[in-house]
């Protein structure tokens, strides 16, 4: 199921013309859909990369 | 190239006032229908280059870059010259400070000729800037010469420049370098200071050099990198000589040869190209080893949800002045908005993960080679591709095979290694662990010692 983009771009405040809508429903549907199945995959006790550095041990 | 030309001023052949009157003259007459340009530094180059032969004469030398042209993208600040991001948001904006970057290369003593076009805030990659004009490819002016940091590939293509500064959040050094027929180095994140760079993505944001040889690359980024206390990512780790020496061997390296996703749905000039410099690294003595390497569709997936959400705080205020933004970079700074937070957190969960899966080959391999971009540079204006399937949009094709690498901050080095049969550059991508640019630095020089790369871009 695609998420309403165009509601949560309103609660937003963000006043988007058709052309625009054509461009951004499209592409945030198909992210979604990847991303989804990947986010289900995620196991506990694994921390987010916020100070991400680019190998485990570096300072 | 560097090389010969630093000694050329060392040995009176050359002066640098000279050589940065020819390059503004170049540049005059060619960037017309180039626009790699935004701003072009002529007054202030023309006393650096001044003071750089008095140095000289004098017996203060700087190294390699003393005295010769380089230029950066628009997204570095610099003092006193206007530094637009190639946004029309931005037009007048005037930083009183250098980015660290910049100051690293006016203290080795480069000649800043002026300030590259970009796409739009960095954020794309065709550089077909709608407020600075469409930047062009020096090897076909009908095709895009990739971006974000095109204008910088471009300067170094079309000869303007010994060096230029790109930055690569998706694929923006590594990308126009493949298009445009020169090496791009995006370091390892934290190697190279980001402060005084106008982000796109905190944690995925790199800045590195552009240039016509590996080596020439190896001297730009000897300039900059290295610790700097103001930028709260810059790694502590200490740098080294990243020139290869001259007759570098590569033998007994353990290459890695990926069996999946990155040899899947190439331009078939791209894949004979690519195959062709594996076989002479072979040739070399490397020990060709196929891996298998995790899931690459995964990592851009998760690489894409992360950019579009910190690019959106970043960019989301510029939102209110809307129509002055282009309609792709506005159209994607909407959707970062609509990015969940948790989805966001989720994302950064799951590059950990892959961080740890990836480095697992590095037990088997010493490196990566891969192509770049699955196609040659794409005529501008053009926005799908056909790749042995169904349509792809040109912008997923062309950070196809570069934008999981960002998610794991690894040093990849793109460098040329062959022309399509319609004459574009053909890029080659060498992928290491973090902050092993040395190896693969190393792993380009001996490759283009052996032969691997393009002829001189054709005469404009």
């Amino acid at each position: 199921m695609t998420k309403n983009w165009r509601a949560m771009a309103q609660a937003q405040g963000l006043d988007l013309s058709a052309d625009e809508w054509e461009r951004v429903a499209p592409a945030l549907d198909a992210l979604d859909q990847a991303f989804r199945p990947l986010a289900g995959q995620i196991t506990a006790g694994v921390e987010p990369a916020f100070q991400f550095c680019a190998e485990e041990d570096a300072e | 190239m560097i090389q010969q030309t630093a000694d050329d001023l060392r040995s009176r052949r050359q002066t640098s006032l000279g050589l940065t009157t020819t390059t503004l003259s170049r540049i005059a007459q060619l960037d017309v229908s180039l626009h790699a340009f935004i701003t072009v530094t002529v007054e202030s180059a023309l006393v650096c280059a001044q003071q750089a032969d008095a140095e000289l004469a004098a017996g203060h030398d700087r190294g390699p870059l003393h005295g010769l042209p380089i230029s950066v993208k628009d997204l570095l600040d610099t003092r006193g010259v206007p530094t637009t991001g190639g946004s029309a948001l931005y037009r007048g904006r005037v930083p009183e400070t250098n980015a660290t970057v910049v100051d690293r290369l006016e203290a080795a003593g480069s000649v800043l000729v002026g300030k590259n076009n970009l796409h739009e805030l960095a954020y794309g990659v065709t550089s077909a800037n709608p407020h600075f004009g469409a930047v062009t490819n020096p090897w076909n002016r009908k095709c895009t010469p990739g971006g974000s940091s095109g204008g910088s590939a471009a300067a170094v293509a079309a000869g303007l420049v010994c060096g230029a500064i790109g930055t690569d959040t998706g694929g923006s050094i590594r990308i126009p370098a493949s298009f445009c027929g020169v090496v791009g180095l995006k370091p390892t994140y934290g190697r190279v200071s980001r402060h005084g760079v106008l982000p796109l993505a905190y944690t995925l944001d790199h800045v590195g050099p552009l240039a016509a040889t590996v080596r020439d690359a190896a001297v730009v980024f000897n300039a900059i990198a290295g610790h700097d206390p103001a930028d709260p990512t810059s790694s502590r780790r200490p740098v080294v000589d990243f020139v290869p020496v001259e007759g570098c061997s590569i033998r007994g390296l353990r290459v890695g040869f990926p069996e999946n996703f990155f040899f899947e749905r190439l331009d078939p000039d791209v894949d004979v190209a690519v195959r062709g410099a594996l076989a002479r690294a072979q040739s070399l003595g490397v020990q060709l080893t196929p891996v298998r390497v995790p899931d690459m569709e995964a990592f851009n997936v998760v690489a894409r949800v992360i950019q579009l959400a910190e690019a959106a705080d970043v960019l989301g205020p510029l939102l209110e002045r809307g129509t002055e933004l282009g309609d792709d970079v506005r159209s994607l700074i909407v959707q970062g908005r609509l990015v969940a937070a948790a989805d966001y957190v989720a994302a950064q969960r799951l590059r950990r993960g892959y961080q740890r899966e990836f480095a697992q080959l590095w037990k088997d391999v010493d490196c990566l080679a891969a192509p770049t971009t699955p196609l040659t540079a794409p005529e501008i204006g053009h926005t799908t591709v056909s790749l042995g399937g169904p349509d792809e949009d040109v912008r997923l094709a062309a950070t196809r095979l570069v934008r999981g690498i960002n998610l794991l901050g690894l040093p990849a080095l793109s460098l040329p290694c062959g022309l399509s049969r319609s004459g574009l550059p053909i890029g080659l991508q060498i992928i290491g662990p973090a902050f092993e640019e040395a190896s693969v630095l190393n792993v380009g020089a001996a490759l283009e010692d052996a032969g691997v790369g393009v002829p001189p871009c054709p005469a404009l």
